[in-house]
C-alpha cells in the first residue's frame, strides 16, 4: 500500500519535472503531473479513484492551472447527460425483463451443437453490447452461459471467456457500446452512421476472425459438449421448461427503445434536414427517451435515477475528462503531439500504427476511458499539423475496446463478468490462463484493425 | 390529474403567445414556455419534476433555441459539484455520529425551562442550517424535540413548528445554509465574507423577533411545558441516562469539517492573497475536504456518493439552471428587465421591494430555487442595464428563504419536517394552522429585511 503510494508520487513527480526539463512550461508540466496521478491512482488505487480525481482537480484549480469555466467546458456534460439518459433506458430494459428474454432465446435454440453454441454466444454478446453496454450486456450472457453449461455438465470458463471476449470486440461497432464510443463520436464529430459504415463492418470481420480462433483454440472443451449433448439428447427438456412470452410491458419497452436506437441511428440526417448542430440529436435522444419513460414509469423515476445510474463512475469520468481538458488548455498535448509526429516522421500511417497499439496495450491495463481521455487532446492537436484525423480516431477507438481483451483487468466487463464466476461458482480464473487466449484475439483482432486502417482509403 | 396537465398547458403556452404578442422573437416565447412548463411542473407534478426538465431541455434543443455548448456553459455545474462535496461532508459527519452528539447536548442541558428549550431548539436550528443546509438540520433537530416532547409528555407540533421555521431563517445566514445562496454568491459574485457581514446580522435580527413572536405566539404550550418539567423534576434522568461522549472519529470529523468551514470563510482573503478568480477557493474547497475524506474513509466513499448525494435533486437543478440560463440567452430576460427598467425608473427602494416580495410569496408556493434560477438572469439582464445593485441579490436571498416559512409546502425543510412527524407520531399539521403562525413569521421577517434593505445604505 505504502510502497505503491511512494511509487505513484514518484513516477508522477519525475514525469512532472521531466515535461518541465524537457521545456514545458510550469503549468504544463503541472497538468501532466496531475494526470499521471489520476491514471496511476486508478491502476494501483481502484476504490481511491473518485478522492483521486477530487484533489488533483482541485490541486488543478489552486495553482491556476486552469479556471474553472474550463473545468466546466471540458467535463463534457453533454457525454454525462447522454450516458445518464442511456443509464435510465437501460435501467428499464431490465426491469421489462429485456435481458431475460433474450437469455431464454438463447437456451431454446433447437439442435444445439457445440460449434452453434460458440457462434451464437458470440454474436449475441457482440451484438447486445453495441445496443446497451458491454457491462450490462455481459451480465445478461453469463446468466445465460452458466444455465446451459450446468445443464450440460461442462466447465463453463471457456464459454464465458469466448463471451466477454466477444463483447469486448461488439462494443467497437456503435456509439453506444462503449462510454470512448460515445467520447469520440463527440470530440471527433463523428456520427452514428459514420460507425455504422466505418466501425461495425470492421468489428464484425474482427469478431468473424476471433470465433474462428476461439473454435480452433476450445476444439477439446467442444468436443466434450458435443459429447454432453448427445447424451443428453440437446437441450429439449429446457425448451420444454422454459419459455418466457414476451408481455405488454416488455414490447412497450422494445418499442421505445427501438425508436431511440432508430432516432439515433438516423441522428446526422434529421440533423441536417433541420439544420441543427452536428451531434445535438444524437446527444439529446438518450434524454428525451428517458423523459418519456420516467413519465410512463413515474413511481419507479427516481429509482431508474438513484439506482440504476452508476453516479460513482460518472462523477469519475467528469473530472478525467477535466483533467484531459487540462492538458489540452495547457497545451501540454501540442508539445507531445509534435514529439509524436516527430517520432513517426509526419508518416500518417506510422502514427496510425503508433495510436491503435499504443492504446490497445495501454487499455489492457488501464481503464479504457481513462487511456482515451488522455489520447484525445493529443489527436485534437495533430489537427494543426494538417493531419487528416479521421483513421486516427477509429485506431483509437479500436485500440481502446480490442485491447481490453489482453488482459483479465483490462475492461469493466471483464471484472464484472470474472467476479460473477467467483461469486457463482467459486472458481477463479488465473492471469495467464486469461493471458493466452486474450492475448492471441487482443493481437490478433489489433492487426486486422491495423491492416483495415492502413489498406482501405475509406477510413481516412 | 388531467386537469392539472390541461392547466398547465394552458398557462404555458398562453405565457407563450403573450411574451409573442409583447413583441418577443419565437425563441425568446419557446425558451419562456419552456421555463413556465418546468416551473408549473414543480408545483403541480412533484414526482415528475425532473422528467419535465428532461423532456423540456430536449425540446429547447430541438428547436435551436439553444445548443448543447451554451446549455453545458449555463447548467451552473459548478454549484453541482460544491453541492455534491457539500453532501458528502455532511454525510461523512453523519456517518460520525455528529448530528447524535449534537442531539445529546440538546438533550442534556441543564436546569431546562421551557423557554430556555424555545431559545436553546431555535438558535442551534438556525445556526446549524447554517452550517450544514437546512434538511440535514431539520431532520435531527426534530429527532432531538420528539425525544424531549416524550420525555415530558407534551405536544411536540408547537415544538417542531418552531425550529422549522428558524431552520428556514437560519439558512439565510451563509452561502452554505440553502442551495440559493451558493447559486446567489456564484452568480452575483458576493463572497462569504459579505454573506457574513452583511446576510448573517439581519437573519440573526430576524430569528431573534422571531423568538419572540413564537413565545407569546404559543404561551399555553411552554406553559405546559413548564408544569410539566416541575413535576418531573427538570431532565435530570434523562441527563444521567443519555451521554456520548465524541470518540476519536467524531474529533477528526469535526476537525475536518471546521477547517473546511474555517477556509470558507477566509476564501475571498486567499483568492486575493493567491490571485485567485473570484469564489475559486469557495467551490474548490468541499472537493477538497470530500477528496480527502474519501480517501481516508475509503471503504465509506461509495456509499457517500451514491447515498448521501441526492443525485434526483441536483440532476434536477442542473436542467433547471439550463433552462433559465435559456432565459437569458435568447435575451427574453432582457426584455423583461428593460421593461421593468422603464416602470421603475431609478426608484431603485422600489424595485428591491419589489423583488423581496415577488420572491418571499412566490417561494411560499415554490420550491426556492426554482424561483431563485428565474429571478437571477433577470437581476443579471437589470446589472447590464446599469443598475449596480447589490440589494437586489440580497432581497432574493431573503426572500427566497424567508418566504418558505409561509405555507407548510414552503421549503423542503417544511415537508421534510412534517413527513417525520406524520410517520412517527401519526399528526397531520393542517394547511391553515401552519398558514396562521407562517403568514404572521413570515411577514414580520419579511419586513424586518425590507427595512433593513431600503435603510442602511451598507447594502447598496
Amino acid at each position: 500500500m505504502l510502497k505503491k503510494f511512494i511509487i505513484l508520487v514518484v513516477i508522477s513527480l519525475s514525469l512532472g519535472f521531466l515535461s518541465s526539463s524537457i521545456g514545458l512550461s510550469f503549468n504544463q508540466s503541472m497538468a501532466i503531473a496531475i494526470f499521471s496521478v489520476s491514471v496511476l491512482g486508478t491502476l494501483f488505487f481502484w476504490d481511491f479513484r473518485l478522492g483521486f480525481v477530487f484533489l488533483g482537480t482541485s490541486i488543478l484549480l489552486m495553482t491556476r492551472t486552469i479556471n474553472i469555466e474550463n473545468v466546466i467546458k471540458f467535463a463534457s456534460l453533454d457525454v454525462i447527460l447522454f450516458l445518464v439518459g442511456m443509464m435510465i433506458l437501460v435501467g428499464l430494459m431490465k426491469e421489462a425483463g429485456f435481458f431475460a428474454w433474450i437469455v431464454q432465446l438463447i437456451l431454446r435454440i433447437r439442435n444445439m451443437t457445440a460449434v452453434k453454441f460458440v457462434v451464437i454466444i458470440s454474436v449475441i454478446s457482440a451484438l447486445l453490447s453495441t445496443m446497451t453496454s458491454e457491462v450490462v450486456s455481459i451480465i445478461f450472457m453469463v446468466a445465460a452461459v452458466l444455465e446451459i453449461c450446468d445443464y450440460f455438465e461442462v466447465d463453463p470458463v471457456p464459454y464465458i471467456t469466448i463471451s466477454i471476449l466477444a463483447t469486448n470486440i461488439g462494443s467497437a461497432a456503435t456509439v453506444l457500446g462503449n462510454p470512448i464510443g460515445i467520447l469520440i463520436a463527440t470530440k471527433a464529430g463523428l456520427t452514428f452512421e459514420d460507425f455504422i459504415i466505418k466501425a461495425f463492418p470492421l468489428a464484425m470481420v474482427c469478431l468473424l476472425a476471433a470465433i474462428i480462433l476461439l473454435i480452433i483454440w476450445y476444439r477439446k472443451t467442444n468436443m466434450q459438449l458435443d459429447k454432453h449433448i448427445k447424451e443428453l439428447g440437446a437441450n429439449e427438456m429446457l425448451i420444454r421448461l422454459i419459455s418466457v412470452p414476451p408481455d405488454k410491458e416488455l414490447k412497450i419497452s422494445l418499442a421505445i427503445f427501438g425508436a431511440t436506437l432508430f432516432f439515433i441511428a438516423l441522428h446526422h440526417r434529421l440533423e441536417l434536414l433541420w439544420d441543427l448542430e452536428p451531434n445535438t440529436l444524437l446527444l439529446m435522444m438518450p434524454l428525451f427517451a428517458s423523459g418519456c419513460v420516467m413519465i410512463w414509469k413515474w413511481k419507479r423515476a427516481r429509482e431508474y435515477v438513484e439506482k440504476d445510474v452508476e453516479w460513482w463512475t460518472l462523477l469519475f469520468f467528469m473530472f478525467l475528462f477535466a483533467q484531459a481538458g487540462t492538458l489540452k488548455y495547457t497545451g501540454a498535448t501540442d508539445v507531445l503531439a509534435q514529439k509524436l509526429a516527430t517520432l513517426a516522421g509526419n508518416s500518417l500511417p506510422v502514427l496510425i500504427g503508433i495510436v491503435l497499439w499504443v492504446s490497445a496495450i495501454g487499455s489492457s491495463i488501464l481503464d479504457n476511458v481513462v487511456l482515451v481521455a488522455a489520447f484525445i487532446p493529443v489527436i485534437q492537436s495533430f489537427q494543426s499539423m494538417n493531419l487528416d484525423l479521421q483513421p486516427l480516431w477509429w485506431a483509437l477507438l479500436f485500440g481502446g475496446c480490442l485491447g481490453g481483451n489482453i488482459t483479465l483487468v483490462g475492461s469493466t466487463a471483464n471484472i464484472v463478468a470474472l467476479g460473477i464466476l467467483e461469486k457463482e461458482r467459486n472458481i477463479r480464473m488465473t492471469f495467464f490462463r486469461w493471458f493466452r487466449v486474450g492475448l492471441a484475439v487482443g493481437v490478433l483482432t489489433t492487426t486486422i484493425a491495423w491492416i483495415a486502417l492502413l489498406v482501405f482509403p475509406f477510413y481516412r | 390529474m388531467l386537469k392539472k396537465v390541461f392547466l398547465l398547458i394552458l398557462i404555458s403556452l398562453s405565457a407563450g403567445f403573450f411574451s409573442l404578442r409583447l413583441g418577443l422573437n419565437p425563441h425568446q416565447a419557446t425558451s419562456i414556455v419552456i421555463f413556465c412548463v418546468s416551473v408549473l411542473g414543480t408545483l403541480f407534478f412533484w414526482s415528475f419534476r425532473l422528467t419535465f426538465a428532461f423532456l423540456g431541455t430536449s425540446i429547447l434543443l430541438i428547436t435551436q433555441t439553444i445548443d448543447v455548448d451554451n446549455l453545458i456553459k449555463s447548467s451552473s455545474l459548478e454549484v453541482i459539484l460544491f453541492l455534491v462535496g457539500m453532501m458528502v461532508i455532511v454525510g461523512f459527519l453523519k456517518d460520525a455520529g455528529f448530528f447524535a452528539w449534537l442531539v445529546s447536548l440538546i438533550l442534556r442541558i441543564k436546569n431546562l425551562t421551557a423557554e430556555k428549550f424555545l431559545i436553546y431548539i431555535s438558535v442551534i436550528s438556525a445556526l446549524l442550517a447554517c452550517a450544514v443546509d437546512e434538511v440535514t438540520a431539520i431532520i435531527f433537530i426534530i429527532a432531538a424535540i420528539l425525544e424531549i416532547c416524550d420525555y415530558f409528555e407534551v405536544n411536540p407540533v408547537p415544538f417542531l413548528i418552531i425550529s422549522v421555521l428558524a431552520t428556514n431563517i437560519g439558512s439565510s445566514g451563509t452561502v452554505l445554509g440553502n442551495p440559493i445562496g451558493i447559486i446567489i454568491a456564484t452568480k452575483s459574485g458576493l463572497t462569504f465574507e459579505d454573506f457574513i457581514i452583511k446576510a448573517f446580522p439581519i437573519m440573526l435580527v430576524c430569528l431573534l423577533v422571531t423568538i419572540g413572536i413564537l413565545n407569546v405566539w404559543f404561551r399555553k404550550s411552554l406553559k405546559e411545558l413548564d408544569e410539566r418539567m416541575k413535576e418531573f423534576g427538570a431532565n435530570e434522568i434523562l441527563i444521567k441516562l443519555i451521554s456520548v461522549p465524541p470518540e476519536k472519529e467524531l474529533k477528526i470529523g469535526l476537525a475536518i469539517f471546521g477547517a473546511t468551514l474555517f477556509f470558507i470563510s477566509l476564501h475571498h482573503r486567499l483568492e486575493i492573497l493567491w490571485d485567485l478568480k473570484p469564489n475559486t477557493i469557495l467551490l474548490v474547497l468541499p472537493l477538497i475536504s470530500s477528496g480527502g475524506i474519501m480517501a481516508w474513509k475509503w471503504k465509506k466513499a461509495r456509499k457517500f456518493i451514491e447515498q448521501d448525494v441526492d443525485w434526483w435533486t441536483l440532476l434536477f437543478f442542473l436542467l433547471l439552471f439550463a433552462q433559465a440560463g435559456t432565459l437569458k440567452f435568447t435575451g427574453a430576460t432582457d426584455v423583461f428587465a428593460q421593461k421593468i427598467s422603464l416602470l421603475i425608473r431609478d426608484n431603485t427602494v422600489v424595485l428591491t421591494g419589489f423583488v423581496l416580495w415577488v420572491s418571499a410569496i412566490g417561494s411560499s408556493i415554490l420550491d426556492n430555487v426554482v424561483l431563485v434560477a428565474a429571478f437571477i438572469p433577470v437581476i443579471q439582464s437589470l446589472q447590464e442595464l446599469g443598475y449596480n445593485l447589490q440589494a437586489l441579490w440580497w432581497a432574493l436571498l431573503f426572500g427566497g428563504c424567508l418566504g418558505g416559512n409561509i405555507t407548510m409546502i414552503g421549503s423542503t425543510a417544511n415537508i421534510v419536517a412534517l413527513g417525520i412527524l406524520e410517520k412517527e407520531r401519526d399528526v397531520k399539521i393542517e394547511f391553515l394552522r401552519w398558514l396562521k403562525i407562517g403568514a404572521v413569521v413570515g411577514i414580520v421577517t419579511t419586513m424586518i429585511v425590507w427595512l433593513a434593505l431600503s435603510i442602511f445604505p451598507f447594502y447598496k
